[in-house]
């Protein structure tokens, strides 16, 4: 059997971040090949390329042995590549037949749009694929489920070679997702290449023929499904290096933070919890169980529905992430490319910033402060760059995050909020970046870790908080921090598809 | 910025290459450019523009834009003139007195409308602005009844068009009253850019508002005080301009927005926000100035100046985004 799509010694390269390195891999008609990985290995980033909405630094697409050298997104789409992504890209305001056909509309002789043609043929698809959905339906009425159908039926009705589902069934219920896993089983036969990403585990064996395994930018793995079992594909997933780091004992001082039944509105409740000086506390789950939210809520990014926070015993009202600011917590964002760092400005001005207000004289910026201080973190934390002019965008993944640690410790916080602080950092700066906030905690203050990575909870905490669909699961002391504690308590449906599977 | 080979610095400061270029390029085209009379007129020239564009300069670094500069201009001669006139003052001293007040007054009310209409109401700059320029367009001739304001003391008039320094060959004086006044407005609102907390926020929300937020800044309130400053700079103009013909017109800064913006974006302002200079832009406004009174001297119509007015915006803006697309690869 030739393979329809082939991927080539793949490598892309962000300012700062390798996100792929030399991916190979050949993609056959009728299977359903998974790529599975943690947060930030590269799979995205391999969709994006197959779709051309990114230019590899690297390597080479071929589609039926030819290569592709698709301008844009638009270019992969005619040729017969597809993608559906996490969040759909229908229009609400049109009617399910028009998004089906939209950019592709069929006209009349005249020019003008046939819409009986339109409407019949839509409305054929949607048949064909057993769905109850009227074409002349609004897209804004119809669930979250329906849409991502209208999205497969789209996808069919453009007789696709390469279909892409990027984690479709993250927000489907079970009825929905058996009937999802029906429409991919009729492509399949149809012999479409059908690329799947997903984080259930359980999945694979359901639909999936193959499987690429991604860590860190690489391709570590590639198996068939039915050769091995789900374990070996953990195991590879997970199997990443955390480089040379020994985590010391804490002991946990004085409370510094406690927070009770904090609730927002669609995005977590109940959420109650404490953390301590001198103990790393960890927040695992998966990725969308509302940590990120919670703890933007408690910086004052976002407000609360209700609930109450309390720092160092008194109750607080943290309404602005300035109001957290002046009382000593510091958040360093997931992202840090888009709301951590000003890429296009320098090392100094990045760590003076959320500090330059307690520095001022009569408002204007202390600048001898400003540059000492940034070069005394720069030495302290050893930011590899030239100078504290660097811009921040050619600095690597790991300096960038240490840039925002010297703003925080700068400003002298004593708690210390991380959102997946080593997300695409290479190994060896990830040991040196454990070993800082060792040195935060052990001078006494208490950081809060929020990551979705096992490996480096169990590693690195001193206790740890589980949170699934938006309420707080579990909390484990050291001892207890296992990887199977922590998948049981972050899986939200451990019952109906690891049934499934089971049968 | 920094060290850097000769291409480096050309292409950092090609404003001041192409002001060069023009400066000699029309001195050879008309003898009369380089005349000490010219230049003065040129410095008078360039006030206005100067004087709108500090303020733009700090809602272009926000990535916003304001528009309705022009029409606020209008406005606020017409009630500078007003006021005078209402309260009967005579002198030089108190005409300038009122006349800044009320410049200041009008000016800083009309930008905090606009920045809270942009900043806490999430209107789209460009609409926002689109919308009241043509509204504050409007309440100038109503304010005004239709007509220009006239009837004013001689007073009024030394802001926009007295001289200082009388000499035997320069009956009339050397130095622009006006001229003064912009270079005091011009190294004020440089100095808050660069040097105050303030400032910083404004170029750190202008990069990336999310980030700026996380970092404690009240990115709405920066907002809302660019806007001001921008209405306060409008209003500046205004008297200014109105003290220069010595009445208050309804028809005052009409079209004045495109060449400040010009003049800013010239300046090296990225139209997307984040980095910008109030210095930099006075280059911008000495190029259009040049422009128009070398073309004025070489007798080409005031419509061919329109046209390449807003050529030079094009080609500025797609020198920026090539300069973009270049940091971006």
């Amino acid at each position: 059997m030739e393979p329809v799509l082939q991927v080539k010694n793949i490598a892309k390269e962000f300012p700062g971040v390798k996100a792929l390195e030399d991916i190979s891999i050949d993609f056959y008609p009728g299977e359903c090949h998974a790529l599975v990985g943690e947060n930030g290995a590269g799979k995205s980033t391999l969709i994006k390329i197959i779709a051309s909405i990114y230019k590899p630094t690297k390597g080479k697409v071929f589609l039926d042995g030819k290569e592709c050298n698709f301008k844009t997104p638009k270019d992969a789409l005619d040729a017969g590549i597809a993608v559906i992504q996490q969040e759909t890209s229908i229009a609400p305001h049109l009617t399910v037949a028009e998004n089906i056909y939209l950019g592709c509309e069929p006209r009349l002789k005249n020019g003008l749009l046939d819409r009986k043609k339109m409407e019949a043929d839509a409305q054929a698809v949607l048949d064909e694929m057993g769905l109850e959905i009227d074409a002349h339906t609004l897209c804004s009425t119809l669930t979250a489920a329906q849409l991502q159908m209208v999205e497969i039926a789209k996808v069919i009705s453009k007789h696709a070679k390469v279909v892409v589902l990027d984690e479709p069934t993250s927000s489907l219920s079970e009825k929905e997702i058996d009937s999802l896993f029906e429409q991919v089983r009729k492509m399949k036969a149809a012999k479409t290449t059908m690329i799947y990403v997903t984080h259930r585990m359980a999945e694979l064996s359901i639909i999936c023929e193959r499987c690429s395994i991604f860590r860190d930018g690489l391709k570590v793995a590639e198996y068939m499904i039915k050769d091995v079992d789900e374990q070996t594909i953990v195991n590879s997933m997970v199997g990443r290096e955390l480089g040379a780091f020994v985590k010391p004992d804490h002991t946990a001082k004085e409370e510094v933070l406690r927070v009770e039944n904090l609730c927002q509105k669609g995005k977590f409740e109940n959420v109650s919890f404490h953390a301590n000086a001198g103990e790393i506390v960890a927040f695992s789950g998966l990725v969308g169980a509302g940590r990120t939210e919670v703890m933007e809520a408690i910086f004052g990014a976002t407000k609360l529905t209700s609930g109450k926070v309390f720092l160092n015993g008194e109750e607080v009202h943290i309404k602005s992430p300035w109001d957290a600011i002046s009382r000593g917590i510091g958040l360093a964002t997931e992202d840090r490319r888009r709301t951590g760092l000003l890429l296009k400005k320098d090392i100094e001005e990045n760590i003076a910033l959320p500090n330059l207000p307690f520095h001022a004289k009569n408002g204007f910026v202390n600048v001898p402060w400003e540059k000492k201080v940034s070069e005394e973190y720069m030495e302290k934390l050893k930011i590899k760059a030239p100078n504290i002019q660097a811009l921040c965008r050619n600095l690597s993944g790991g300096n960038q995050q240490k840039v925002i640690l010297s703003k925080w410790l700068a400003a002298g916080v004593k708690l210390l909020i991380l959102d997946e602080p080593t997300k695409g950092i290479d190994v060896n700066a990830r040991a040196e970046f454990y070993a800082l906030m060792d040195q935060f905690v052990e001078a006494g203050g208490a950081i809060i870790m929020v990551s979705s990575d096992m490996p480096e909870i169990i590693k690195v905490a001193d206790r740890a908080y589980v949170m699934s669909e938006g309420r707080l699961t579990g909390e484990l002391n050291r001892a207890e921090i296992t990887e199977l504690n922590l998948i049981s308590l972050a899986n939200p449906v451990s019952d109906g598809s690891d049934q499934k599977k089971k049968n | 910025m920094k060290k850097g080979n000769a291409k480096e610095l050309i292409t950092n400061n090609i404003v001041v290459v192409v002001l060069v270029l023009l400066v000699i390029g029309f001195s050879i085209g008309n003898s009369t450019f380089l005349k000490m009379a010219n230049v003065i007129n040129l410095f008078g020239q360039m006030c206005l523009n100067a004087i709108l564009a500090c303020g733009l300069t700090y809602v272009i670094i926000l990535g916003g834009i304001d528009i309705s500069v022009g029409s606020t201009m209008a406005i606020t001669g017409i009630l500078a003139a007003q006021a005078v006139l209402a309260l009967g003052v005579e002198s030089t001293f108190a005409c300038m007195a009122i006349s800044i007040l009320v410049g200041l007054a009008a000016g800083a009310v009309i930008g905090l409308f606009i920045g809270w209409l942009i900043a806490y109401r999430g209107l789209v700059p460009m609409i926002c602005t689109l919308a009241l320029m043509q509204a504050f367009r409007g309440l100038a001739y109503i304010i005004s009844g239709g007509g220009p304001v006239y009837g004013l003391p001689n007073g009024f008039s030394v802001l926009g068009a007295g001289r200082l320094i009388k000499t035997e060959s320069f009956k009339t004086g050397i130095i622009p009253v006006i001229v003064i006044f912009t270079v005091i407005v011009v190294v004020i609102f440089h100095i808050i850019l660069t040097k105050t907390v303030f400032g910083r926020h404004v170029f750190a929300v202008g990069s990336n508002a999310s980030v700026a937020h996380m970092c404690g800044i009240n990115t709405k309130m920066v907002t809302l005080k660019c806007h001001m400053i921008c209405g306060i700079t409008a209003g500046l103009a205004g008297i200014v301009a109105a003290s220069k013909v010595n009445n208050g017109h309804p028809n005052t800064g009409d079209g004045y927005e495109m060449f400040a913006i010009a003049a800013t974006v010239l300046g090296g302002t990225s139209l997307s926000g984040g980095t910008g200079s109030v210095a930099r832009a006075m280059f911008g406004c000495a190029i259009i100035a040049v422009i128009n009174n070398g073309m004025t001297l070489m007798e080409i119509s005031a419509y061919w100046q329109k046209v390449v007015i807003g050529a030079i915006i094009i080609l500025a803006v797609m020198l920026d985004m090539a300069q973009k697309g270049k940091a971006d690869e």
